[in-house]
């Protein structure tokens, strides 16, 4: 008797404990990810939120300023241009960018291309090698005494253009280095759009006797809305967070003045080399302040444009 | 049924946490009871043979050497190490210990193991440099050092009706106003500048400062004045075309060495394997003593941890890691320049250079380190250089308004 109520008694323990553990693993299972959000996103996001309002040299006392930092941003002349100098960035790498791959998405989609993986491969591979490298080749192509492009402009009798000192082209060739890296990958998630729209409208437009021009601005187009939105949206964030390109074109004396300073740069110059870590945690909240007011923006603009034509 | 959930839910995220933790720390493990020494030091800063010596020479230590990318990362790695219980025990330091001495109580001080009996054999104003400014504390030992010598193309200098020989240049050309008296002759005479950039030649009258850009008590006085005068002497420079406008360090002055675009510059020794890297012009250049003053560019030190388990054999390996032997092992490996006097009598140090047309160019590197002085420097000092140089570098670029120049980077220097 004694013994079964023992037996019983076991088996309700390990069925308690079979029980927590169906109910546990999952948890076990998806727990990875949220133990590395905590270590390197949760608490870096906490951290940078009291270095803010402080001062510290990455050594001493964390020392409490309290809205000091915030006003020194508003009234920080560097912090502003090198916002334009994002902005100019951005927007010439990414429209032309944007545009661009949709052609070319567009183009690869129609049915006389032949080898289509063989294209997409070859387009897409840009995105996947280092930016790193990729902008020490740029440097190379745009050095301003032996570049090739300067030695191509002397050959055919024309001065060399100051590809890196002038802030004029110091930003195009930044933009350069994205334009030609992201290209390929928002081509790819272009023709995975394209592939599904359904074919009856094209059959449609083709019997009503439209162009491929007009099918391209009144089909394509109007159903890709979705998917532009999510690469314009990816583009803004990424391209204000424009940083190893310029800091490799640029590694001193970059200057928001020199065009090559970005808010990314600006953030690091001044918490990793002027030892302000208070103030750099500053200038990262004044970006994220930033992509917030574009991502909204974007997002009203498209979404209310979509509705109305809905 | 929830609440077990949830529980369960939290232990195995302990236990996950737990585990991870645990991976980390499994490495500190002492091997047969040996004390564990572990040394962190940026590329080159210490040479395989110093490394093989000292292990050598301490059977009954375990010393692991971890080296790491001598880049802009290598303090903020350091900083963090300051801090935490995983530190090394033993590291290196770049020339900017400023940064470091005002938290002096995270080293072990060096005065506390009587190093002060070595002082003698080291340059006076580097060892001086690693301690504090009330002198109580030392936290690094030096390694080897940056002395500047002015490195001139002969070809041009002749060309230009310029003196070509190291003794006659050192005698012309000896103060600051010789060289731009020289830069104007190069100019005019053949149409070549004398100087690599404007930043480069700031960087260069800087070093020469015998102030820093703070006083001790941290207030802002730009080596009372001297930056200031400094400023123009390269803004005149700018103005009559005497500067290439080339960054140092980029492939652009590889070039630029290479095809002789530039006359001369004040460089640190261990610069000589950066002119080196412009093969075509060897036999052109040639070495001399600086003009203007003696400088330092570089150079770094050996510190102890003060979360170390064994300073007084952390303390042992460094005075090992920076005597004689090991200063010589790195001066002919990694062509780092001693910090230690009696390597400047070795052979090495007289025999000729090829590159330099054969002339033996370390006796003005070795006048050099014996007698630049000792100089101050607050924890902001170079972060505020870089101020100045990021200005003047738009009024060599961007025809900036030198005055205007001026006075943005002075307010600038006044926030950090």
């Amino acid at each position: 008797m004694e013994a079964t109520s023992k037996n019983e008694q076991h088996l309700k323990k390990r069925m308690y404990w079979n029980k927590l553990i169906d109910r546990a693993t999952p948890y076990i299972f998806i727990s990875p990810f949220y133990l590395l959000f905590i270590g390197f996103s949760l608490f870096p996001l906490i951290f940078a939120g009291i270095l803010a309002f402080s001062q510290w040299d990455g050594i001493g006392e964390i020392e409490f300023v309290g809205l000091e930092n915030f006003l020194r941003l508003i009234g920080d002349d560097v912090f502003w241009l090198s916002l334009k100098n994002t902005l100019i960035i951005w927007v010439v790498q990414t429209v032309p960018m944007l545009l661009i791959s949709l052609i070319v998405a567009y183009i690869i989609n129609l049915s006389v291309i032949k080898n289509k993986e063989f294209y997409k491969t070859t387009l897409f591979l840009p995105y996947v090698t280092s930016v790193v490298a990729v902008t020490i080749l740029f440097g190379l192509i745009f050095s301003n005494q032996n570049g090739l492009i300067n030695a191509l402009l002397q050959m055919v009798g024309l001065e060399p253009i100051s590809f890196l000192t002038s802030p004029f082209w110091v930003r195009i060739v930044i933009a350069a280095v994205g334009f030609w890296q992201y290209l390929g990958y928002n081509m790819i998630i272009y023709y995975s759009g394209l592939a599904k729209i359904p074919n009856d409208y094209y059959e449609a437009a083709i019997i009503d006797g439209a162009n491929k021009v007009q099918i391209f601005t009144k089909i394509t187009i109007p159903l890709l809305k979705p998917i532009i939105l999510f690469t314009v949206m990816m583009s803004t964030i990424g391209g204000l967070q424009v940083f190893a390109e310029a800091q490799i074109l640029v590694p001193s004396n970059a200057t928001a003045e020199g065009g090559s300073l970005t808010i990314v740069y600006y953030l690091y110059h001044t918490a990793f080399m002027q030892n302000n870590y208070g103030y750099g945690a500053t200038i990262s909240w004044g970006l994220v302040a930033i992509i917030l007011v574009f991502s909204i923006l974007n997002w009203y603009l498209t979404t209310r444009r979509i509705k109305g034509e809905e | 049924m929830k609440r077990i959930k949830a529980v369960g839910m939290l232990v195995m995220t302990i236990v996950l946490a737990l585990l991870m933790a645990a991976c980390g720390a499994e490495t500190s493990s002492e091997e047969e009871g040996k004390v564990e020494i572990k040394v962190q030091y940026y590329t080159q800063a210490i040479s395989q043979g110093a490394i093989d010596a000292a292990k050598e020479e301490f059977p009954d230590y375990t010393l692991s050497f971890t080296e790491l990318p001598a880049d802009a990362n290598y303090d903020v790695k350091l900083k963090t190490s300051l801090n935490s219980d995983t530190a090394p025990d033993i590291a290196t330091i770049n020339t900017n210990i400023q940064d470091f001495l005002p938290y002096s109580e995270k080293f072990v001080n060096l005065l506390d193991y009587s190093v002060d009996d070595l002082a003698g054999d080291y340059v006076d104003w580097k060892w001086e440099s690693a301690k504090t400014a009330d002198k109580e504390a030392m936290i690094a030992m030096p390694l080897d050092i940056g002395p500047t010598a002015l490195f001139y193309r002969a070809d041009l200098f002749e060309e230009a009706g310029l003196p070509t020989d190291p003794e006659k240049v050192a005698e012309e050309i000896a103060t600051s106003d010789d060289y731009m008296e020289a830069a104007k002759q190069l100019h005019e005479q053949i149409d070549k500048p004398m100087f690599l950039s404007a930043v480069a030649l700031l960087g260069e009258e800087y070093r020469k400062l015998d102030s820093g850009m703070y006083n001790t008590e941290g207030e802002l006085i730009l080596a009372d004045g001297q930056l200031k005068e400094a400023w123009e002497y390269v803004v005149k420079a700018v103005d009559h075309g005497y500067t290439l406008g080339t960054k140092s360090n980029s492939i652009d002055n590889v070039n630029a060495i290479n095809e002789g675009l530039y006359g001369a510059y004040i460089g640190a020794s261990w610069g000589v394997m950066d002119v080196k890297d412009g093969e075509k012009s060897a036999g052109k250049w040639r070495v001399t003593k600086a003009p203007g003053g003696y400088s330092n560019q570089g150079g770094s030190y050996l510190a102890v941890l003060g979360n170390t388990a064994h300073p007084e054999e952390a303390v042992e390996v460094v005075k090992f890691l920076t005597n004689l032997d090991s200063q010589t092992a790195n001066f002919k490996e990694n062509s780092l320049f001693p910090a230690m006097k009696d390597t400047y009598e070795m052979e090495e140090m007289t025999v000729g250079d090829e590159f330099f047309g054969g002339q033996q160019i370390y006796e003005y590197f070795i006048d050099a380190a014996q007698n630049i002085q000792y100089v101050y420097r607050d924890t902001r000092d170079t972060a505020a250089f870089n101020l100045f140089s990021d200005q003047i570098d738009l009024v060599e670029n961007q025809n900036k308004d030198p005055e205007e120049a001026w006075t943005d980077a002075l307010e600038r220097a006044k926030e950090l």
